[in-house]
């Protein structure tokens, strides 16, 4: 969302540990109903709350996601994986 | 063949009853800001999905949209040439500078895009405030374009088959305004994947009140046997491209845009724009461009 920031350098359990955070606030959830190999859509999570998390995301990250990042990588799991692989090259 | 008719439209008393997005509902999002909107489309002010292909830029890819439809409504050198919902006048501007159209008509129900167009004071190019079914033209139209305008004539509160009535009075307007093989190029948002039941209900009310979209098959029976579809097209994920890239333009320009219309609405959008890349890139929605041609002799009473 601001371009200005610095990028955040972090490492997969800590990019894990954010969206956990997030869907247990943002969707009212246990942290141990969270299956890592579960499709989002399963929390009930909408394309309204995809905007506002890859939004809110990018923002901590300090830089943009695209917000179609949920459709491709539906899954915490493989989300996750990506966004380190993405953080590293960065 | 057709003579008289091919130069004078009978004049008719308008009795058609208008079932889409009010002129209200249409201003509330059009009429945001004309600043504002520049801020993030490219400069031919287009806005709708482009046609991107090989182009690079949005500009680019913007063009291709436009010239896409001018040719598939065969209306390069035309006399006379009918925009339905002509935005802020990329298409009326594209055929009588470029394609050496003598007359560029543009309808819109938004006030700031008129005055926008009025300013050009070109005399070949007439914009008017007012919707396709109060239109009444003199003389027949050589060809009709309608970009991202058709998500707006049916309004909310229409069952299937009213919507299918109320496009079917769309087609047989243009039916009665062409030449003999005239064409209509067509683009316009589609549920595909969905139906209203599943629409994000912030665009719905927040963004684009008032208005539903149409399915695919609701255009094509209410087109049925008064125009032939020609050429199909769906483009889906040139809209994410496209949305992505007004996207990008909005948060480069951020600050400025909130002092022209407010934080809220710059977030408003922000998230219109996600949602909507959502629904294209999910197949929940979809971009058609139809290019129709004209039934010259339909074998049964078009009414």
């Amino acid at each position: 969302m601001n371009n200005q920031n610095s990028i955040r350098t972090v490492t997969a359990s800590q990019i894990q540990e954010w969206i956990i955070t997030y869907l247990v606030d943002e969707l009212d959830l246990n942290k141990d109903e969270i299956d890592v190999q579960a499709p989002f859509t399963d929390f009930g999570l909408d394309s309204s709350t995809a905007v506002i998390l890859t939004g809110d995301l990018g923002e901590w990250l300090g830089y943009d996601l695209d917000p179609t990042l949920l459709l491709d990588y539906p899954t915490l799991e493989t989300l996750v994986n990506h966004l380190a692989i993405e953080n590293q090259n960065c | 063949m057709e003579t008289a008719k091919e130069n004078k439209i009978a004049n008719k008393p308008n009795k058609l009853h208008y079932q889409g997005a009010s002129a209200q509902a249409i201003q509330y999002h059009y009429d945001l800001s004309n600043e504002f909107y520049q801020l993030w489309l490219d400069t031919t002010c287009s806005y709708s999905c482009a046609l991107w292909e090989d182009a690079e830029t949005l500009e680019e890819a913007q063009i291709k949209k436009l010239d896409y439809h001018i040719t598939q409504a065969g209306a390069q050198e035309a006399q006379h040439v009918l925009d339905i919902g002509c935005g802020w006048g990329s298409i009326l501007k594209r055929l009588v500078n470029q394609y050496h159209v003598k007359q560029a008509v543009g309808l819109t129900l938004s006030q700031a895009q008129q005055d926008w167009i009025a300013t050009w004071n070109h005399p070949q190019i007439d914009v008017r405030l007012e919707g396709w079914a109060e239109h009444q033209p003199e003389i027949p139209y050589d060809a009709i374009i309608s970009i991202g305008a058709f998500e707006h004539f049916a309004n909310t509160k229409l069952s299937s088959a009213e919507k299918v009535d109320a496009y079917r009075n769309f087609f047989n307007r243009c039916h009665e305004w062409l030449k003999p093989g005239g064409r209509i190029s067509l683009q316009t948002i589609i549920y595909e994947n969905a139906g209203e039941e599943d629409v994000n209900s912030f665009l719905s009310q927040e963004i684009f009140p008032d208005s539903a979209l149409p399915r695919l098959a609701e255009i094509v029976q209410a087109a049925e046997r008064i125009f032939e579809i020609d050429i199909l097209r769906n483009d889906r994920e040139y809209y994410v491209r496209t949305l992505r890239a007004w996207l990008k333009n909005l948060r480069a320009n951020r600050a400025e845009a909130i002092q022209l219309v407010g934080e809220k609405q710059v977030a408003a959008y922000e998230k219109y724009f996600g949602i909507a890349m959502i629904g294209f890139h999910s197949g929940n929605l979809n971009l058609s461009r139809i290019s129709l041609k004209r039934i010259d002799a339909p074998r049964f009473n078009k009414h």
